[in-house]
């Protein structure tokens, strides 16, 4: 491709030096001993990899629906392989939610893991840089090639530093994705073999015949209806995230499951739109199943991280019942919803791993009657959870907001379906927060002393971390079009593409 | 437009406030943002901007800061009613209960003042939750419970508005709130509808109401009692006047609420009940929708915030004494607590309609307007509900509170209530009176002009005989309730069978209806939705998860069976291999 | 002209060495330190004969850029095992002269094998090879159990038993061709598969001696007890070498069948299936890690075959692509055993168990040879993987691909078992593993290679590409 779309935009090839800046940190981490020092080390690197991500914030051409700072360099002539990394504005702002999530969960899990520590960061950068990697890449075998090469890591993240149960959580999570993802190397070979090329930009612009998309389409399919997780599909979720440590949950339910709303709107709206068509109701009844299923889920649950587990199960119900929608309206929100999701789900799982350092436990029944010992600690853990299950003013509510408007475009039943799902949400949301802020105590009004027990409330740098994450809730609750911006464009010529695709 | 609106936002003192009760930390500091907060917001009243600017979000064009007269009536009650409620609950110290109250203002003040739905539905939204705090912020099981029911009822009325305002907006493309002729309205219109009357406590939609507040803080009360049910009042008034269902359903709804008022023993229920059937008469109003019609509801309104906020006080303030607040469990306090005695029964007087009190003046605006509609079977309704009103409220609470013998002997320890609860309700009987006997100084905040005299001598003497009577009654009804009271008074048999009547009817029939629909909410409604979560939970465990775990041990199984051919016998080896070779081989070629 | 056939010519002299040598008496580190020497020297030659080419011996003996590629391969995949198992502590004391003389003139057979094309001449070339690795199979320094010398018998009739079936089919051959040399048989055989079956019957007995080479169901019943008797160093050898060449062979008579034989493709693609299946399903329950290793094997032949049958410029290259980095990858994993078991005795999967803190760097090659071969990136398995199965589907063999794919995510499940062995956590104080110098730089050379190679394979395709022509006339 020629030099000037090169470092297009800016002097240097920005994708690649954020996917190489973590590898040469996880690198260079190898090397490095002593605790602190590499976790520092990791801060600076994820941090520098924050700043790297800077540019294609500001510098991102808001007007043009294709893709954007691409390099191009060849990889594999003799099987027409190139190395091609891009952004559009659908990836762009999840390359910058992973970038902006990974320092809080280097933080996050400051006093949480304390052996092994120089792995631990190691396993954590690679982990970015294949994040990073899925989002950029635009070769479907170099997207495949950092989709797959997450999986080592975080299972090593969930099999070394998890919980009890933690051999049978991973293997699972394991052999779950992995088959999922099979059938994603199935349907890659089929584009390969009848386009001939492996560069996204190419495959867009050949059609393939209905069968193929359908083909690919059911394949494709699986393999993210896997990772995002819709239902039934999802049985994998809550046992990965209950025994994963704190940074592990964050990075699974705050940017592991954008990827699979990214894989649909990237190869199941983009390289078979007419299949999608004929695929999208049914797809839409396994959200709306999701929506309300995992909401019922949640409400059921007695184990916080369980809870948010499932309540993701739901919002991510959301987000495949807002692509499938496919009107542009519903794709943007869908991709809002994600970003929203990762930010608040994030926060709630830290929220829930600083508790667990305090109480050592993640039941419900063990970590009611806080408000009086932790207000700080409460105040933002409400916010939160009012962003995530959609309260006016945060960001979660603009999402589902949207979708639910889009879902009436589309058939008000859609619509109807999909509104219990907020009042579940608010259910057990407030459930949750009731008994975590107040203590329910025998029925008479003067209220029983509590035996005291012995917590700080949050420190510094835990109040940072979610002031960074609240900051962003309220940020995008009043102001979306900071997303929503950055989107529209490629959105719509998508939207525009599968409207027009046909038998 | 933005910093107009952060200047003269009434709910913007209320919401800063809420933030400064998380970070002040001295309670005298706390105590003065409390007062501070409502009178800057009555002085922001006084200048705001009468214009509507509107501003586009989201390519949405929204008019948070619309005033009109008829807002601008509720605006000022509210601002005052907080005004009082703070005083009121000055002597908390637990800052959240503030915090919510607050936002809980701040939320009924951004909705009156929303010019279109999207704001609406915000604060509305707001107001669920902060009024859920209020109630939770009481430390019982039964509180958790209230509120948690409370919260999913309203955010499910919520949703219905939602939906309405979606389906709106896709019909008619615009989100302003505007009044809705009753010929064009469509399933949109009905939706909101419901999601206001919800709000209203309209039956079948009301349980929440006597479900909760009883529950609630006792400072709580006190706001949830003021705030919702008037903001749903308000967004009627302002939508769907004229609806002749609403004047039909709001009449019943007078008599439904004061019906198990009668029979409840709960202090703060009888009042809950009340509530739902004062509102009932300004649906009533509302559906009416001649010009004394809806003035007549807002000037009810007006009034009810202030005296049903004195009684919640009143009853409050022996709750917050004794810890009782069940009838039969209290009695005899007119030693002990005199004022709350009178107090109480200024509300009593005027929730019940005496002249040269408030409700005399607004209520019977609500009753001309039917009069003068030609609704005689609302009229008549309408004059049931005030008896029944009388008969509770103005006499026997007051009298099974202070003046009958407590049925246990023991002496209920009661202290001093502290003075801020009665200079809260000083001030909220001075209004009482104030606008029973200047009612000029409300009809002329009143946005529809209508012409009402009140103090006619037809009407003052009618209300009186109704009060009267109805006064006889209960001296018959007390002989019913306590049978060792020495009165002998022979009275005519009309007012005791309409007595008797009346009583059987409440207990026999109505009661037990009410308990049905109470009990379905309470226990059916949470309960067989928790349980089907619980259900969806094993069932996800147990089959999807089995399931998937099953192909993978099927899968091993598998294994398990082929590996144990191998037996390491070298003779079954080349056996086997050569056996499957040809007869692969012959499979192949010669079929 | 003689130099086209240096690396046999190194080898032939390495043999004679060393034959000498075990009558006299050498020093071990000697002998080994000479084995490794000429191992080297027959890589420089086979290096330096790549692209040379020619006919010998009136044609029997070619020497095409297949052959000198797979001699270099083999050659290769000696040194590197000569490098992993670097010491031969397994094999028996006072025997190492035998051993690297059997080892020499094996694999000299490999690379007669792989260059001729007479029947005849690659009947004798493969019984070379075999018979010099039946003899290294006893040659194992556990004298005590009886598991090395019944793994050599077994290999010895096993492989008797083969080499019939092999016979026999070329007399089918013979008989319909009159012609004992591929090329002709190359002109003859695509009219004669599509009309006569008894042609299909004929090249697919004569193919058996290879499919025992290369563990292809149903003739892979040996792999498992031999590898299990047989000493790591041994094991490793037969896993690797014997395997390229045959793959070699293979390629060749598929190429002279031509890719319109559709009843022999089925019968292979039916072979492939089978073999993945059973491969995979069998080493789902093993403890034993060689044993699980020769399940492995089994699986993986069925892969190859899958990328043989594509028999076009994609598949073939991507086959000997693959064939490289499966070679790099099962060494990784016996140079791993090898290390840990100091007196040679076998290792089971909870034998692994704190591998991690034992000795980090053979955690971290295991675990990414056990991931190279389970086919996950960036790793040559799983580039080799795709670009063999993009090769088939460009025949459009989809039914073959998918069930190729459902048996990777089968085969994830043990690979991942070691990985998960290696690193869960012990209690407890755990004995270091020691590693000489050499063996870390070893260890260190694999994890590159296996990565380095799946990320950029451009180097290895422009090495591979010359070598198809041959293959596609």
């Amino acid at each position: 491709m020629t030099p000037s779309l090169l470092l297009q935009g800016i002097g240097y090839p920005v994708l690649s030096v954020l996917v190489c800046l973590p590898l040469a940190g996880a690198g260079l981490a190898l090397f490095v001993r002593s605790a602190p020092a590499v976790r520092w080390l990791a801060v600076a690197v994820t941090l520098l990899t924050l700043g790297a991500s800077l540019p294609l914030y500001s510098s991102f051409d808001r007007t043009l629906p294709g893709f954007q700072f691409v390099e191009h360099r060849a990889w594999l002539p003799a099987a027409q392989f190139d190395y091609i990394v891009g952004v559009d504005g659908i990836s762009v702002v999840l390359v910058l939610l992973t970038t902006l999530l990974m320092p809080l969960c280097v933080l996050c899990s400051w006093r949480e893991v304390q052996e092994r520590v120089q792995e631990f960061v190691v396993v954590l950068l690679l982990l970015e840089a294949a994040l990073i990697g899925v989002f950029v890449s635009l070769n479907i075998v170099l997207f495949y090639l950092f989709w797959e090469g997450m999986l080592i890591p975080l299972y090593l993240l969930i099999a070394l530093w998890g919980g009890p149960a933690r051999n049978y959580a991973s293997v699972k999570f394991f052999l779950y994705t992995f088959a999922g993802s099979i059938f994603l190397l199935f349907a890659l070979l089929m584009l390969y073999v009848a386009a001939g090329s492996c560069s996204m930009p190419e495959l867009l612009q050949q059609p393939l015949s209905y069968e193929l998309q359908m083909l690919v389409f059911i394949c494709c399919t699986v393999a993210f209806a896997v990772k995002t997780p819709l239902y039934p599909l999802h049985t994998w979720l809550p046992a990965a995230h209950v025994e994963a440590p704190t940074a592990g949950s964050v990075i699974l339910a705050g940017i592991l499951l954008k990827m699979g709303g990214y894989g649909f709107l990237r190869f199941c709206l983009g390289f078979a739109p007419a299949a999608t068509r004929e695929a999208a109701p049914v797809m839409m009844v396994c959200a709306l199943a999701a929506i309300l299923i995992g909401g019922l889920l949640a409400l059921g649950q007695q184990d916080l991280k369980r809870l948010v587990a499932y309540s993701s199960v739901a919002h991510m119900g959301f987000v495949v019942l807002g692509i499938f929608l496919l009107s542009s309206r519903g794709m943007q929100a869908s991709v809002l919803q994600m970003i929203n999701h990762g930010i608040s789900t994030g926060a709630l799982f830290i929220c829930i791993g600083m508790l667990y350092e305090r109480t050592h436990s993640r039941l419900l029944a063990d970590n009611s009657a806080l408000g009086a010992l932790m207000p700080r600690f409460v105040t933002l853990l409400t916010l939160c959870a009012f962003s995530s299950f959609g309260f006016p003013g945060t960001n979660g509510f603009i999402g589902e907001f949207l979708i639910i408007v889009a879902a009436f475009e589309k058939k008000w039943i859609l619509g109807a379906g999909a509104v219990p799902g907020v009042l579940i949400a608010a259910a057990y949301m407030l459930r949750a927060l009731q008994k975590i802020i107040w203590a329910d105590r025998s029925p008479h009004h003067h209220p029983r002393e509590t035996p005291p027990r012995m917590f700080s409330d949050i420190g510094l740098r835990e109040v940072g971390i979610l002031l960074v994450l609240v900051f962003f809730i309220i940020l995008i609750g009043l102001q979306p079009s900071v997303v929503l911006d950055l989107t529209r464009a490629s959105v719509e010529s998508l939207a525009n593409r599968v409207a027009g695709a046909g038998r | 437009m933005t910093t107009e609106l952060l200047v003269s936002h009434p709910s913007i003192p209320f919401v800063v406030g809420a933030l400064l009760m998380w970070f002040v930390r001295t309670v005298r500091l706390r105590q003065a943002v409390l007062v501070a907060v409502p009178l800057v917001a009555l002085m922001q009243l006084s200048h705001l901007p009468d214009t509507a600017g509107t501003f586009t979000y989201l390519g949405l064009a929204l008019q948070p800061l619309r005033v009109d007269s008829l807002s601008f009536l509720f605006l000022h009650v509210f601002c005052i009613m907080a005004l009082i409620g703070f005083v009121y609950s000055l002597h908390v110290l637990n800052p959240g209960t503030h915090g919510a109250a607050l936002l809980y203002v701040a939320g009924s003040l951004g909705v009156t003042l929303s010019g279109d739905y999207v704001t609406l539905f915000v604060f509305w939204e707001l107001m669920a939750v902060a009024s859920t705090f209020l109630i939770w912020l009481q430390p019982t099981r039964t509180a958790r419970d209230a509120g948690l029911r409370y919260f999913l009822v309203h955010s499910a009325g919520g949703l219905a508005l939602l939906c309405g305002i979606i389906l709106r907006y896709l019909e008619t493309g615009d989100l302003a709130v505007v009044q809705v002729v009753p010929a064009t309205a469509g399933l949109a219109d009905y939706l909101i509808m419901a999601g206001f009357m919800l709000n209203a406590a309209v039956p079948p939609l009301h349980a929440w109401l006597a479900d909760a507040y009883p529950e609630a803080t006792i400072t709580g009360a006190v706001f949830l009692c003021a705030f919702t049910t008037k903001t749903a009042v308000y967004a009627l008034c302002r939508v769907f006047p004229g609806f002749d269902v609403l004047a039909v359903w709001g009449a019943c709804m007078a008599l439904y609420g004061v019906c198990y008022a009668i029979v409840e023993n709960n202090s703060r229920r009888i009042l809950s009940y009340h509530i739902i059937s004062q509102v009932g008469y300004m649906v009533c109003g509302i559906g009416i929708g001649t010009d004394l019609g809806v003035s007549g509801a807002c000037a009810h309104a007006y009034a009810h915030i202030i005296y049903k906020a004195l009684l919640f006080m009143g009853v409050g303030c022996v709750l917050e004494m004794t810890g009782r607040q069940k009838l039969t469990e209290l009695g005899g306090l007119y030693r002990s607590m005199p004022w709350a005695l009178v107090f109480t029964v200024i509300g009593g007087i005027s929730i019940s309609g005496f002249p040269l009190t408030s409700g005399f003046v607004s209520k019977s605006m609500v009753t001309a307007a039917a009069a003068e509609a030609h609704c005689s079977g609302i009229l008549l309704l309408l004059m049931l509900a005030s008896v029944g009103t009388f008969l509770s409220v103005g006499i026997k609470l007051p009298y099974c509170i202070w003046f009958r013998e407590p049925v246990e002997k023991a002496p209920l320890q009661t202290r001093q209530a502290p003075w801020n609860m009665y200079l809260a309700m000083a001030i909220a009987g001075f209004f009482c009176f104030f606008i029973g006997c200047s009612p000029d100084w409300l009809y002329r905040l009143l946005p529809r002009h209508a012409a009402y005299h009140p103090y006619t001598a037809s009407h003052v003497s009618e209300t009186l005989q109704l009060l009267g009577f109805t006064g006889l009654g209960f001296y018959l009804l007390a002989r019913k309730l306590a049978p060792h009271d020495t009165l002998q008074l022979d009275l005519d048999w009309v007012y005791r069978r309409a007595a008797a009547v009346l009583q059987h009817w409440c207990r026999a029939r109505a009661q037990q209806y009410d308990e049905k629909l109470g009990e379905l909410y309470a226990t059916r409604g949470l309960h067989h939705f928790m349980g089907v979560a619980r259900r969806c939970a094993t069932y996800d465990i147990e089959r999807i998860d089995r399931f998937v775990d099953g192909i993978a041990q099927q899968v091993a199984g598998c294994g398990e069976r082929i590996r144990n051919f191998h037996n390491g016998k070298i003779q079954h080896y080349i056996g086997a291999a050569m056996m499957l070779l040809f007869l692969v081989l012959g499979i192949i070629v010669y079929f | 002209m003689f130099l086209l056939i240096l690396p046999e010519l190194v080898f032939g002299t390495a043999a004679l060495f060393f034959f000498f040598a075990a009558i006299g008496k050498l020093r071990r580190r000697v002998l080994q330190r000479a084995g490794f020497i000429a191992a080297l020297a027959a890589l420089c030659a086979a290096a330096w004969a790549y692209d040379r080419t020619g006919m010998l011996f009136h044609g029997v003996y070619t020497l095409d850029t297949l052959s000198q590629c797979f001699k270099l391969l083999v050659c290769a995949g000696l040194v590197l095992v000569m490098w992993c198992t670097a010491g031969f502590r397994g094999t028996r004391e006072g025997f190492s002269a035998e051993y690297h003389l059997f080892l020499c003139l094996g694999c000299l057979g490999l690379c007669c094998m792989v260059s001729t094309t007479e029947l005849i001449t690659l009947i004798i070339s493969m019984e070379v090879a075999s018979y010099s690795f039946y003899a290294l199979v006893p040659l194992r320094s556990r004298r005590a159990e009886r598991e090395p010398l019944e793994a050599g018998i077994k290999y010895v009739f096993f492989g008797g038993a083969a080499t019939a079936v092999t016979l026999y089919g070329m007399s089918y051959l013979f008989g319909l061709t009159q012609t004992t040399s591929l090329q002709k048989l190359a002109q003859s055989l695509p009219a004669l598969l599509a009309t006569e079956p008894l042609a299909v019957i004929g090249l697919v007995l004569f193919t058996a001696g290879i499919c025992y080479k290369l563990a292809l169901f149903p003739l892979h019943y040996w792999m498992p007890d031999v590898f299990v008797g047989a000493a790591h160093e041994t094991a490793c050898v037969l896993a690797t070498l014997p395997k390229a060449a045959a793959v070699c062979l293979l390629l060749r008579f598929l190429a002279a069948a031509g890719a319109e034989a559709h009843r022999l493709v089925l019968v292979f693609s039916t072979l492939a299936v089978l073999s993945m299946t059973i491969g995979n399903l069998s080493a789902l329950g093993q403890q034993d890690i060689k044993r699980l290793l020769a399940y492995s094997g089994v699986a993986h032949a069925g892969y190859l075959v899958v990328g043989m049958l594509a028999l076009n410029r994609l598949g073939i290259s991507a086959v000997i692509y693959y064939l490289s980095g499966y070679v790099v990858m099962t060494a990784g994993c016996f140079y791993v055993l090898y290390r840990l078991a100091p007196q040679g005795e076998n290792i089971t999967v909870e034998d692994l168990r704190g591998l991690y803190r034992r000795s980090p760097l053979l955690a971290a090659t295991l675990a990414v040879a056990a991931s190279g071969l389970a086919g996950i990136p960036p790793t040559i398995g799983f580039t080799g993987k795709f670009l063999m199965f993009a090769g088939a589907l460009q025949r459009e063999y989809y039914a073959l691909v998918a069930i190729a794919v459902v048996n990777i995510c089968i085969a994830a499940f043990y690979y991942l078992r070691l990985v998960r062995a290696a690193y869960s956590s012990v209690s407890g104080q755990v004995e270091r593993v020691l590693l000489p110098r050499h063996a870390t730089v070893c260890a260190a050379a694999l994890i590159a290679a296996i990565l380095l190679s799946g990320m950029l394979p451009q180097f290895f395709f422009e090495k591979i590409l010359p070598a198809v022509p041959t293959l596609l006339r």
